[in-house]
């Protein structure tokens, strides 16, 4: 092949081929077959090459004008609902992981973090291996201190049981990432001569201002409850053990920093080494909240936040650091005032602006995007995402596509132009949404779900009017599979005074029915549906309020392709559902976002994504 | 309504079928977005029309056949015919397409291998461009190189991806061409 060929084929696939180069790449396929069949390899590695690479992108920009345009349509609702974040002048960081390190056994844990070198006001880099100063015995001063001060030594660790490693020996393997500067070695180990005490470094005390709920102050295995005014030393960890669990620590020059429910913090510290500079504040997030307001710190005295996927490193902002254990955990940042570096061990960073927010989890770098809080909806087993403020492809007034957003390209799509649904710029909160006009409008998506165990369906909605759903209850739905063998269907149909919903198992019961305690009218909201083992629950607004038990395992026989806007009708009879013939019953409504896990989410990754929703929709 | 079994043998021949369909659409609209929403339509369409395909028939030819249908609807909306290429051209793709799938298939997973075993910096032009999607003007800006340069940077990539395919199929590897 010669290399203007070989360009020419590059710059067609890469979508900026000239209409002369197209031109003349058609010429040279079309006398040259030994060329079409290169071309057709190149088709296929281009293909591959994508399939191999992450499915986590930011698509629209580079879509049809069309999509562009619903992009900054959908982009200008969005800055309008981001504003409060934005003038609240802070940094979000959002970082989720799970146990293998909460179950650690004590002498797992490993050292503290020194804080290496910052590049920007916050930044996320590589943990440090610098061992752990241990805490001084209570009422040990060292006399050169200030008042409130304490010195302490690695070798009077009082809190924890002895090991009797070399100290070098006992720390913790840590993820090796580039760019990282090496651990020093310590000074004994390179000179050979016996070890000596190391500089004493200087513990400013923390005290509690406040706590609620179940809050537990840990101390070599020991677990005793925290009191207002306690002071908190390195050796420390905390434990909040409930939902509603909040604790509050200032530290001395006035950072604030709030633990919120079901955390735990194994270290925390606010010290300082002589003659060596560079400690601060540390604090280790193992799980769980942690909002903070910086003050202005130190530039050689970063404050350090480590979680077991990175390190933030903070001169002074004010910032929210959630961290969720588990194997498929993610760290997110969100930015809300100046440039944060996000890393991956490993891996790539990004740098997250304000208004943007980035994911980081195993093998998964961070992408900046605009910040919605919807990071929390890139997870493992996300099957469909169809949210109105993206990727929707506006034919005129009406939507002939409905972008997936979960990488698996599902869109939902209605060719005839008379049975689009409308675009609606502000539905709820400024934000844009589907309306459905309940006589024939409907999106088709493909999404199998045959066969599952666990599924998960949020949706945001509002009814237009009551509908009965016909004689089976499983008409006018706004989310609907039919189904493929009797009792199979799966469906979710919100209306003002029910919500009914169904994962077909194939047993033979009727539609689950919830009648909403008062009639919400035309109000929005959230609908959150999960198959569950052998309950199908159903939660409004986050909160469960049925739940029907004695379901089979798994989801019996459902059509491949689902539906938005159109429930099950009887197609044997043509019996008349509400006036609609055909065979089909529709939804009369509004439709702003649709999430579709295929397995039921814990309590710990379903709030989040409910939390996300809420606050975009609902929020005050 | 069509039964699970029907559902079973789409959606087995579908994903067998399924990249040749993306290559068709990628060489039909030269942009991966268009072609991805177009495999969307082509895919709901083949299951809407799966009663009518006839099983002595070979499932790709058939399913081609459809997904030409929807490019040159594509074609009428978009319009344009200038940047892309003709439905003969791309009649002759899909027949190479056709004659070549087996031998198509056997390269795919020694690509990965061949991926991984690419320098650093060139893995680096492989994740911009093929997994960040930067196009060829924002991977200029990214790599701070000029447009031709990145230019031919993948064709490089790429010969060196297909000679080490070639490498690792042996005698295969020409007839795989």
């Amino acid at each position: 092949m010669s290399e203007d060929r070989d360009l020419l084929i590059e710059r067609y696939l890469a979508g900026a081929a000239s209409p002369e180069e197209t031109k003349r790449l058609e010429a040279l396929l079309r006398s040259d077959p030994r060329l079409v069949r290169d071309f057709v390899l190149a088709l296929d590695e281009d293909v591959c090459l994508r399939a191999l690479s992450s499915v986590e992108e930011e698509r629209i920009e580079r879509r049809s004008p069309l999509r562009r345009l619903a992009w900054r349509r959908s982009g200008a609702s969005s800055d309008s609902a981001g504003a409060p974040w934005i003038a609240a002048a802070a940094l979000v960081l959002t970082a989720l992981l799970w146990t293998i390190f909460f179950a650690s056994s004590p002498s797992r844990r490993p050292a503290d973090k020194s804080a290496a070198p910052h590049a920007g006001p916050v930044e996320l880099a590589r943990p440090d291996t610098t061992p752990v100063p241990a805490p001084e015995q209570p009422g040990r001063q060292h006399p050169s201190l200030p008042r409130g001060e304490r010195s302490i030594r690695p070798s009077e660790d009082a809190g924890r049981p002895v090991d009797p490693r070399p100290d070098t020996a006992r720390r913790d393997p840590e993820p090796v990432m580039p760019n990282a500067p090496p651990p020093a070695k310590p000074r004994d180990e390179a000179t050979g001569a016996p070890p000596v005490a190391r500089p004493l470094d200087v513990v400013r005390p923390l005290s509690i201002d406040e706590i609620q709920g179940g809050v537990f102050v840990l101390d070599a295995g020991a677990k005793t409850p925290a009191r207002v005014g306690q002071e908190i030393l390195p050796s420390h960890g905390l434990l909040l053990s409930e939902a509603e669990s909040r604790l509050t620590m200032t530290f001395p020059d006035g950072t604030k920093v709030t633990i919120l429910g079901l955390s735990e913090i194994r270290d925390m510290a606010d010290s300082e080494r002589p003659g060596k500079g560079a400690r601060g504040k540390r604090v280790d997030l193992v799980r769980g909240t942690l909002a903070a307001e910086v003050r202005k710190q130190p530039a050689d005295q970063p404050m350090v936040i480590v979680t077991p996927q990175a390190q933030v490193q903070v001169v002074g902002t004010s910032f929210q650091l959630v961290v969720d254990g588990g194997e498929k955990g993610q760290t997110r940042l969100s930015v809300r005032e100046g440039r944060v570096r996000l890393l991956r061990p490993g891996g790539k960073s990004a740098d997250v602006a304000a208004g943007q927010e980035a994911a980081v989890a195993a093998g998964v770098d961070p992408i900046a995007r605009p910040q919605d809080g919807s990071s929390v909806v890139l997870r493992p087993d996300l099957s469909l995402w169809l949210r109105a403020d993206q990727g929707v492809m506006v034919n005129g007034t009406t939507v002939s596509q409905w972008s997936d957003r979960s990488g698996n390209g599902r869109h939902a799509v209605q060719a005839a132009s008379a049975r689009q649904p409308l675009y609606l710029r502000a539905a709820q909160a400024g934000r844009p949404a589907l309306r459905f006009d309940g006589m024939d409008d409907f999106l088709s998506f493909p999404c199998p779900v045959t066969g599952l165990s666990g599924m998960t369906i949020f949706l945001v909605s509002s009814t237009l009017e009551e509908r009965s759903g016909g004689v089976n209850g499983s008409g006018n739905a706004a989310v609907f599979w039919h189904e493929a063998e009797n009792f199979g269907t799966v469906l979710v149909a919100p209306t003002p005074t029910k919500v009914r919903y169904f994962f077909g198992t194939g047993q033979n019961q009727a539609v689950f029915l919830y009648p909403r305690p008062a009639s919400i009218d035309r109000a929005y909201s959230l609908t959150t549906v999960q198959k569950s083992g052998a309950d199908a629950v159903l939660y409004i607004g986050g909160e469960e309020v049925f739940r029907q038990g004695g379901q089979k395992g798994d989801i019996a026989s459902c059509e491949k392709v689902g539906q938005l806007g159109r429930g099950e009708g009887d197609k044997a009879t043509s019996r008349q559902f509400q006036g609609q013939y055909e065979g089909w019953t529709y939804f009369a409504g509004e439709i702003a976002e649709v999430i579709v896990y295929s397995r039921a989410l814990p309590i710990t990754e379903r709030v989040p994504v409910e939390q996300y929703l809420l606050s975009k929709y609902f929020a005050k | 309504m069509k039964s699970s079994t029907e559902q079973r043998r789409f959606l087995q021949k579908f994903v067998s079928g399924e990249r040749l369909l993306m290559g068709y659409l990628l060489s039909a609209t030269g942009d991966f977005h268009e072609a991805e929403d177009l495999l969307q339509e082509v895919s709901v369409a083949l299951w809407e029309s799966f009663d009518r395909y006839d099983e002595s028939k070979a499932f790709h030819a058939w399913a081609l056949g459809i997904a030409r249908h929807k490019v040159l609807d594509w074609r009428e909306k978009q319009g344009r015919r200038g940047a892309t290429l003709s439905p003969e051209i791309l009649d002759l793709v899909g027949q190479a397409q056709l004659e070549t799938a087996d031998r198509l298939s056997d390269r795919r997973p020694l690509l990965q291998t061949c991926i991984e075993a690419l320098p650093d910096h060139l893995r680096k032009i492989v994740q911009l461009r093929y997994r960040e999607q930067l196009t060829l003007e924002a991977l200029s800006e990214r790599l701070d190189r000029s447009a031709g340069a990145v230019q031919v940077a993948l064709v490089r990539i790429r010969r060196t991806l297909r000679d080490c395919v070639d490498q690792k199929l042996g005698p295969l590897a020409e007839a795989g061409r």
